[in-house]
């Protein structure tokens, strides 16, 4: 049965990539899907890392930018995971954005 | 028919209240409710647009039928994984009784979600369209 299993609210980027929303994904859980939303202050890039085992993270899904104030809902990733990292950073140096981001698995 | 999806057409069904759960927190669910059942069952349902808070997306019957029913099976579920003292005991017994995997939500959402997958049409919409709201669940 699918569940939210992670949220976060408003996070502010830094100008290098910084875990935003980690996740551990339940066991049983085959699929997580990521929505985002910048909240109206600088656009942003983002991507998702994946890991075995909490220690050695692999890129997937690829970096790409959130424009100010837009939202995107990722394809759901279909792969299981035991830990994906949702990271952030500003696209322009010292130019902040926030991001609201949700996470459900099933 | 369509229906407006929308985060008081979630309250109006009367499992969570706005003071559970506000419109402007309910309308990410409803999005990744969305998102799960295109993605699980293959439909095509457009995301919820608008002003935060009074969000819209027009939705066939059967599509707001699958739609708020997980909806409310993930506001519950958020609900209940919180510390919130809102909810009195007995009130969080209900709602994890109707989570839980033979609660009728849970029986609501799984037979819809089987009813598409079967192929009882070509999207499933004649399945799920005989499980409106206040249907009583198949045995």
């Amino acid at each position: 049965m699918p569940e939210l299993i992670g949220k976060v609210l408003a996070k502010i980027t830094t100008d290098a990539y910084a875990s935003a929303l980690k996740l551990q994904v339940p066991t049983q859980m085959q699929k997580v899907m990521f929505h985002l939303k910048e909240n109206d202050t600088n656009d942003v890039k983002y991507k998702v890392l994946g890991s075995m085992d909490d220690v050695v993270y692999e890129e997937v899904v690829a970096e790409a930018e959130l424009l100010q104030d837009a939202s995107i809902k990722l394809t759901a990733i279909d792969e299981p995971w035991p830990y994906l990292d949702l990271q952030i950073k500003a696209s322009v140096g010292s130019a902040q954005g926030k991001v609201t981001a949700y996470a459900s698995g099933w | 028919m369509t229906k407006t999806l929308t985060a008081a057409a979630i309250h109006a069904l009367r499992v969570v209240t706005v003071s559970d759960i506000a419109a402007t927190d309910l309308e990410p669910i409803i999005d990744q409710a969305i998102g799960i059942v295109n993605t699980e069952v293959g439909l095509n349902i457009g995301y919820l647009a608008g002003t935060a808070g009074s969000k819209t997306v027009t939705v066939k019957d059967e599509e707001f039928a699958i739609v708020s029913t997980l909806t409310l099976i993930l506001a519950i579920n958020a609900l209940l994984s919180t510390e919130d003292t809102r909810w009195t005991v007995e009130r969080r017994n209900n709602a994890a009784e109707m989570i839980g995997a033979n609660g009728s939500l849970t029986r609501r959402y799984e037979a819809m979600v089987e009813s598409i997958k079967s192929g009882a049409s070509e999207t499933g919409a004649e399945g799920i369209a005989l499980l409106s709201w206040n249907d009583p669940l198949p045995e």
